[in-house]
């Protein structure tokens, strides 16, 4: 499963919501001020797959030094739809 | 062709409109003959709350829109136990029958699952 995380944590529930009933292995795509959530270091850590589009942190002034989080285009976020059995947005 | 379609409701009612959007998204789908069930989590517990009276802010009751899913086979709806103590509420003050279940096994009800929505 997928969920797009589309606010950012210091200011929204969205991404506890979203911890609170997200399976183990599920996988995480950081969008609009959701990618500020790249700097909150506990969920960095305790996540495997964590996705970011590049344009939203760009715009941001973010840069992603994480080996766990991969920046991606919006092709790569359609691709990751198809991938994805389910795909929840959080917002 | 008919798909298990969970709805999660996060919202509050009548701050915001998610609340009643979902509810038509979940009736619009119940009409096209999807199977419904709905999850009640975060502050969307707060639609459950009974006795709500929004006559005075000229909004139709949640509560009251909610009360037609029986009549649309939806009968499958589920509240988070631990959201509903966080909000200092317990069974007896919810206006719908509903089953409720540990954050724990969330994730298990989704995995039953085809689509899952959130509003």
């Amino acid at each position: 499963m997928l969920h797009l995380i589309q606010k950012s944590p210091f200011q929204s529930q969205c991404l506890k919501d979203c911890l609170n009933i997200a399976a183990p292995h599920d996988s995480f795509l950081l969008m609009q001020d959701g990618v500020y959530a790249i700097q909150k270091a506990d969920f960095i850590e305790q996540h495997d797959i964590i996705y970011a589009l590049e344009s939203d942190l760009k715009a941001r002034g973010l840069t992603n030094k994480h080996s766990n989080v991969s920046s991606i285009t919006y092709a790569d976020f359609v691709a990751l739809t198809e991938t994805h059995n389910k795909v929840l947005s959080w917002y | 062709m008919s798909k298990n379609i969970l709805v999660i409701q996060r919202t509050a009612p009548y701050g915001s409109s998610l609340a009643r959007e979902g509810l038509d998204y979940v009736l619009t789908s119940a009409a096209y003959d999807q199977n419904i069930q709905m999850l009640f989590m975060g502050d969307g517990v707060f639609q459950l709350v009974k006795n709500q009276n929004s006559t005075d802010i000229q909004l139709k009751s949640q509560l009251g829109a909610m009360e037609v899913l029986p009549l649309y086979d939806i009968e499958d709806l589920y509240v988070i136990k631990e959201d509903l103590a966080e909000r200092n509420l317990s069974e007896s003050d919810l206006g719908l029958p509903i089953k409720v279940i540990k954050r724990r096994d969330t994730h298990t009800l989704i995995e039953q699952q085809d689509h899952v929505m959130g509003f």
